[in-house]
C-alpha cells in the first residue's frame, strides 16, 4: 500500500508501513515509537457521531454552539493511535481540539472548522486530518460544533475515517522517524 | 468556484395568508453572515376556488417590515400542480444588506399570496462557507 505524506490532497493512506518509526507530538514534545501493526477503519455508521446525543440536549438553537466534547468513538488505547479525517452530515461547522483545550486547524485569525462545504473544496477531506494518541494523561480529541443552518436542528452529526496504529514505545526517536502532531501548537 | 447546499425550504409547508409568510431562513457562515440564498424549486397546491398569485421576495429592515418583490409574479392555478423548477426561475439572490431602514434587506425568504390558503414548498440553493 502506498505511503502517503501526512496531509497528502488525495484518498487517505497509512502515513507509513509496519516496522517503521514515528515520532509523534503530544503532550508537547516529540516521543518516540515503532509502528507494529495498522489496520483501517472505514467509513462506517459506528464512526458517525451525534454531538447532541452524546451532550444529551434535543435541539441546538440557530447559530448556536455545542463546546468541545470527548468523543468516545476515537479514543485510543494506551500505546495506539488513531489516524483520521472527518466529516460533518448536518449543518453545522465542527470544531476540532486536542488536549481538552488545544485548538486544532488554529492559525492567528481564528479556529478552522468542518462543515458541509469542506468535502466541495477538499474532496479527500485531506486537510481535516488528525491524530489520536492514547495512553496515560488526556490526549484525547473533542469535537464541538456550531450550528450554521439558520434554523433549530435537533441533529448534529460528523463522522470520522482512516487507521489504527498499535505502537511500540521507543527510548529515543528512531533517525528515520516520521513526524506527526497529535496535538495543536 | 462557488459551493453551495440545498435544502427543502425550512419553514416546512407554507400556507400563504393574507401577509407575507417565511419560507426559509438561510443559513450563517461562521462570521454570522447570512449565505445567499437562490429559490431552485416551489411546488404550490391551490384549492381555494380561484387563481392566487404569488409573489416571492425578502423584507426589509423598516420598523414596521415591508415585503421586498425579488421574482416576478407566479400565478396558481386552481386545483393545477403548480410547479416551477430551475428552469423556470431566475436566480435571484437572496441576501442580507445590512444598511438602515428601507434600503436595508433581510434576506430571509418570503411569500405573499394574493388570497390566503395556497400551499407551498420550496427548495432552496445556499451559497456560503
Amino acid at each position: 500500500m502506498e505511503v502517503a505524506n501526512l496531509y497528502d490532497n488525495g484518498p487517505i493512506s497509512p502515513i507509513c508501513q509496519n516496522k517503521e518509526h514515528l515520532a509523534i507530538w503530544s503532550e508537547q514534545r516529540w516521543i518516540g515509537y515503532q509502528v507494529d501493526y495498522i489496520e483501517p477503519i472505514p467509513r462506517s455508521g459506528a464512526f458517525v457521531v451525534d454531538l447532541m446525543v452524546l451532550l444529551g440536549v434535543g435541539v441546538l438553537a440557530a447559530g448556536a454552539q455545542l463546546n468541545g466534547l470527548l468523543v468516545p468513538a476515537i479514543q485510543s488505547n494506551a500505546n495506539e493511535l488513531g489516524h483520521f479525517r472527518w466529516f460533518v452530515i448536518d449543518d453545522i461547522e465542527g470544531m476540532l481540539w486536542e488536549l481538552a483545550q488545544m485548538g486544532r486547524f488554529a492559525p492567528r485569525g481564528g479556529q478552522a472548522g468542518v462543515n458541509l462545504f469542506t468535502d466541495q473544496y477538499d474532496p479527500w477531506l485531506a486537510t481535516t486530518t488528525f491524530w489520536v494518541l492514547g495512553g496515560s494523561g488526556d490526549k484525547d480529541a473533542r469535537i464541538g460544533c456550531t450550528n450554521v443552518s439558520g434554523v433549530v436542528i435537533n441533529q448534529a452529526r460528523v463522522g470520522f475515517f482512516g487507521y489504527r496504529y498499535i505502537l511500540i514505545p521507543e527510548p529515543t526517536i528512531h533517525p528515520n522517524a516520521r513526524y506527526l502532531p497529535a496535538q495543536g501548537r | 468556484m462557488r459551493n453551495s447546499i440545498r435544502k427543502a425550504n425550512n419553514a416546512g409547508l407554507v400556507t400563504t395568508t393574507a401577509v407575507f409568510d417565511l419560507v426559509h431562513t438561510p443559513g450563517i457562515n461562521r462570521s454570522a453572515v447570512q449565505r445567499t440564498a437562490i429559490i431552485r424549486k416551489i411546488i404550490a397546491y391551490n384549492n381555494t376556488g380561484a387563481g392566487v398569485t404569488l409573489q416571492f421576495g425578502t423584507s426589509d429592515l423598516s420598523a414596521i417590515p415591508l415585503f421586498v418583490q425579488l421574482l416576478p409574479d407566479l400565478l396558481a392555478l386552481n386545483t393545477v400542480d403548480n410547479i416551477w423548477t430551475e428552469a423556470d426561475l431566475p436566480p435571484v439572490e437572496f441576501s442580507a444588506v445590512a444598511l438602515a431602514l428601507a434600503n436595508g434587506r433581510n434576506g430571509l425568504v418570503y411569500v405573499l399570496g394574493s388570497a390566503a390558503g395556497v400551499i407551498i414548498r420550496a427548495e432552496i440553493e445556499e451559497f456560503g462557507s
